[in-house]
């Protein structure tokens, strides 16, 4: 069990249920089932995983955007659910602030991008004197001068993308929720935002969550890493061991469709893919049974719990 | 081989003219370059240099904003040189879809979505080519390619919504390449897609460059799927090309600046090495500096970068680059 | 401001549509210093076809028509503009509640708005009116107008602002401290103006519409001029038999006057202000 005074978030048996269609044909797509997991003080954790399947939908619950079905989310102990009045809610999200996927979006394309760090700076009680958003911008490598009074169609992704988690950097936050920054960026400029997740973590000593589907930059900056599948953590641990050595079947051929930037290491194996249906959400037992080449009668049936197998944590009835 | 596209000098600008002002946005800024046959070339660059424009433009798309202002795009058509600038509307449509194929991006959702899969290619194959016998002329041909491209043929039977987005992606490159076209047009064919479907596709298009025999021009800024897939690299920054060569001879012995920020900033898997993007962003085409367009970011400027444009010269043999670091012209100029 | 009015003057609509409202405003200003009284018959010759001093001509009545238009404009704008003004309101409150809040209050609004929207409008009015005809002053007929001119519109404004709220900048303007109320104010205002301005001007041609309507049968305070009790008075005397062509043609082209420019007013300021148009403009002036 890890010390609970060096975690900052932790989820406990989180599940949503979504209720799809109306009337006499509804059905319940279980978009996340089971997910446990914490993140730590000065640590970047990675949730990796396909589109679909189900990552965004634990953020909203975490930073309180979403209702969960079932389960819990605590921050620093206490359960965040439980934050109903706004002043409550509003010291949660002073510690944990969040950065999301498009950087167009992040802003109103009709309001001055600098208005939202001045409202951060207001609204979280310090006052100009601080000069709070000018040290934000500093940190992301940014000047005042680039920034003020323009409107987001004047900059590019990435660089709203930067002012983006300036704005989240203003409250001094201790946990910085990262939902697939860096997708909508340009691969040559990612590196440098990813690079300052780095920072953040080793100078400023704030923690993120970074949420993603692309394995090459999560290998690249995290410490730990979850790789979730159809709504539930399959694979979990340090990302050296998880994403080097997979274990679980999944993880295995997610790690090599991955292509590789040299033209030496080019795939030399054909895939056919049968259709990816969205009957993988609601198989009983594992989801991955219909696709794993070492798939047993066991798993059909019966969802894997969570199994301990060589420094990590797999959902797969291999490891029993 | 011989060159199935060449552009000389072309220039294509998005103009915005208000009574006030006029604004010029000048995404394809004097691009000359030769296309070879049967070849998978990768054009790679930011979102913002202009190669989407690029495609466009050469695809001869250019629709008002874009204009096209300057130069000529020739295009080999049964042995002849043909300026697709100068065509009729009507010769112009001909050459579409049967020789020039494009897919653009995000053109999974292009399939109509209230017909069935099949309706969508009968409509299009009945647009360009009179069909006498279903059975022969549709039907026949139509099973064979999607066996060939290993598409299931239930896909036939499905609505597009039925279909994940990948399984979209592919059959509308399908669609776009049934026709046997000579050139491949594909713009950001695998962005928006799952690893696992972007892998299929890259596949499908391998499959459809080696069945076909034709030229495919992708257009992406990830640099993984080009070291998978394309023969012959073009890298573009800032509406022109700043380097030309083989994708081995690239990756490995990049020339110009920038493109040697690209490759050192690509992550890799098992290499925990600190990793750095070029500094500073890209100019404003509507707002490019004088000179080199990279001169602002580039480590290794001198006075002549600022000043003038270095063209597009081979310096090693079959790889181009164009930068006075490397140049030619700067041995003559000293 | 200034720069937004110029803009708007290069486009040819705005233009006219701007001068034939100003026009008019005009001439409303004038009934302020009429010599006549309205409500009075046989000030002046009768059925005088126009000519000086009489430009317009004179009525069977024995008013002068001009004089008698300037009131008949006044009052006809002051209906549409309490009408819509007050619509203009009630739309907003219940669409922009009804679209954020959601949930059991989105369906309890919604479910009277669109008894509104269902009423048939016409029965109804005519209804009212023919109860309270004496007491129906322009001000109530207003209010009552108003009534039934927000139900569609709330509709329009409340899918507006459940497409704003899912959009990612909400939740960056709560993750900014910002509070409910700030927020919907700060950040989709902006994108509810057009669609006020636009309902706005729709709505006041609707309204003189039925005021028209109401009167040509009837149903109004025929004393009170407006354009439509012009109308229903030269109705009523057979101007056009008797050959006074004066009578019935002079409210008939202000109203076209009046609903076209109204129309151009609507188009063009709605696609000045339209969101998609306004963020191209907006990074220019700075370049």
């Amino acid at each position: 069990m890890t010390n609970s005074t060096e975690e900052l978030i932790r989820t406990e048996k989180l599940q949503k249920i979504f209720v799809v269609g109306g009337g006499f044909a509804r059905s319940k797509l279980v978009a996340v089932d089971d997910v446990n997991f914490h993140v730590k003080k000065n640590e970047i954790f990675t949730l990796a995983g396909e589109s679909g399947c189900g990552k965004s939908t634990v953020s909203k619950m975490l930073l309180g955007f979403l209702e969960p079905s079932e389960g819990n989310v605590y921050y620093k102990g206490k359960d965040v659910a439980n934050l109903k009045k706004w002043k409550e809610k509003k010291g949660f999200m002073k510690e944990v602030q969040s950065i999301f996927q498009n950087p167009f979006e992040t802003f109103n394309p009709l309001r001055k991008v600098d208005s939202y760090l001045y409202d951060t700076q207001k609204h979280y009680g310090m006052s100009k004197k601080d000069k709070m958003v000018e040290e934000a911008l500093e940190a992301v490598g940014l000047d005042i001068s680039e920034v003020k009074g323009r409107y987001p169609n004047e900059f590019s992704g990435g660089q709203l993308q930067r002012i983006s988690i300036a704005r989240a950097l203003i409250t001094r936050p201790s946990l910085l929720i990262a939902d697939e920054p860096v997708s909508m960026v340009d691969a040559s400029l990612r590196m440098s935002i990813v690079n300052l997740f780095k920072e953040l973590r080793d100078n400023r000593h704030v923690s993120v969550l970074y949420i993603t589907h692309d394995l090459a930059t999560a290998y690249y900056v995290s410490d730990r890493i979850g790789i979730m599948f159809r709504g539930n953590i399959i694979e979990m641990g340090d990302v050296e061991q998880v994403l080097m050595n997979p274990k679980h079947p999944y993880t295995q051929m997610l790690k090599e469709s991955i292509p590789e930037a040299d033209p030496n290491k080019k795939w030399t194996e054909r895939i056919s893919i049968k259709e990816l249906e969205t009957e993988e959400y609601m198989r009983k037992g594992c989801k991955f049974a219909g696709r794993c080449p070492y798939v047993m009668d066991k798993c059909k049936d019966n969802m894997p719990p969570e199994l301990q197998a060589e420094n990590r944590m797999v959902r797969c009835w291999l490891y029993e | 081989m011989l060159n199935i596209l060449k552009t000389e000098n072309l220039k294509s600008y998005y103009i915005f003219e208000t009574p006030t002002e006029k604004k010029e946005v000048k995404a394809v800024n004097d691009v000359s370059i030769d296309i070879e046959e049967d070849k998978i070339y990768g054009v790679a660059g930011e979102s913002g240099c202009g190669k989407s424009t690029f495609l466009k433009t050469v695809c001869g798309l250019a629709e008002p904003p874009l204009r096209i202002v300057g130069g000529t795009i020739y295009y080999l058509v049964n042995g002849k040189y043909v300026d697709i600038t100068k065509l009729s509307q009507e010769e112009y449509r001909k050459l579409r879809w049967e020789y020039i194929s494009y897919i653009p991006q995000g053109s999974m959702s292009a399939l109509n979505p209230i017909i069935r899969v099949k309706e969508s290619f009968k409509d299009f194959v009945t647009a360009h080519k009179k069909i006498k016998d279903e059975q022969k002329d549709f039907e026949e041909p139509l099973r064979k390619h999607l066996n060939a491209l290993g598409l299931p043929m239930r896909v036939l039977k499905s609505y597009p919504h039925q279909l994940s987005g990948g399984m979209r992606q592919r059959v509308t490159i399908a669609l776009a390449t049934i026709l046997n076209p000579r050139i491949i047009l594909a713009d950001e064919p695998t962005t928006a897609l799952d690893v696992v479907a972007q892998r299929a596709v890259i596949q499908l298009l391998k499959d459809i460059q080696s069945l076909q025999k034709n030229t495919i021009i992708l257009v992406t800024h990830d640099m993984a799927v080009h070291a998978n897939i394309a023969d012959r690299m073009l890298i573009m920054y800032a509406g022109v090309f700043v380097e030309e060569a083989d994708t081995e001879e690239l990756f490995e012995n990049p020339l110009h600046p920038y493109t040697k920020f690209l490759i050192g900033s690509l992550p890799k898997m098992g290499d925990k090495s600190y990793k750095v993007s070029a500094p500073g962003s890209p100019p404003s085409l509507a707002n490019l500096p004088q000179g080199c367009p990279f001169h602002p970011r580039c480590p290794y400027v001198m006075d002549i970068c600022k000043n003038e444009r270095p063209a597009l010269v081979e310096t090693k043999p079959s790889h181009k680059v164009s930068c006075f670091l490397n140049s030619k012209e700067r041995i003559q100029n000293d | 401001m200034l720069e937004a009015f110029k803009e708007l003057m290069k486009d040819g609509r705005f233009k006219f549509a701007f001068i034939v409202i100003c026009v008019l405003a005009f001439m409303s200003i004038l009934s302020f210093f009429s010599p006549y009284d309205p409500l009075r018959w046989n000030v002046v010759p009768r059925d005088r076809p126009p000519s000086w001093p009489h430009i317009f001509g004179t009525t069977s009545q024995g008013q002068d028509l001009f004089w008698q238009s300037t009131f008949a404009i006044r009052n006809s704008l002051t209906i549409a503009l309490i009408a819509s003004g007050i619509s203009r309101v009630i739309a907003i409150i219940v669409g922009l509640v009804s679209g954020y809040k959601g949930g059991t209050v989105d369906t309890v609004l919604m479910s009277i708005n669109d008894s509104f929207v269902v009423m048939p409008l016409l029965p109804i009015l005519i209804l009212i009116a023919s109860v309270i005809r004496e007491n129906l002053n322009m001000v109530m007929l207003g209010i009552i107008l108003s009534l039934f001119g927000w139900a569609w519109d709330a509709r329009v404004i409340r899918s507006q602002i459940l497409s704003l709220r899912e959009r990612e900048f909400t939740y960056t303007a709560i993750l900014s401290g910002t509070k409910t109320f700030n927020l919907v104010v700060k950040e989709y205002f902006p994108f509810i103006i057009p669609i006020i301005f636009a309902t706005l001007i729709n709505n006041m041609i609707w309204a003189t519409g039925m005021e028209v309507t109401l009167a040509i049968l009837g149903l109004s305070n025929t004393e009170i001029p407006t354009i439509g009790t012009m109308i229903h008075w030269a109705v009523n005397y057979q101007s056009i038999l008797l050959g006074y062509w004066w009578w019935i043609l002079t409210p008939v082209i202000i109203s076209v006057f009046l609903f076209v420019a109204l129309y151009l007013l609507s188009t063009s300021l709605s696609e000045y202000l339209d969101p998609r148009t306004r963020i191209q403009r907006i990074g220019k002036a700075k370049e």
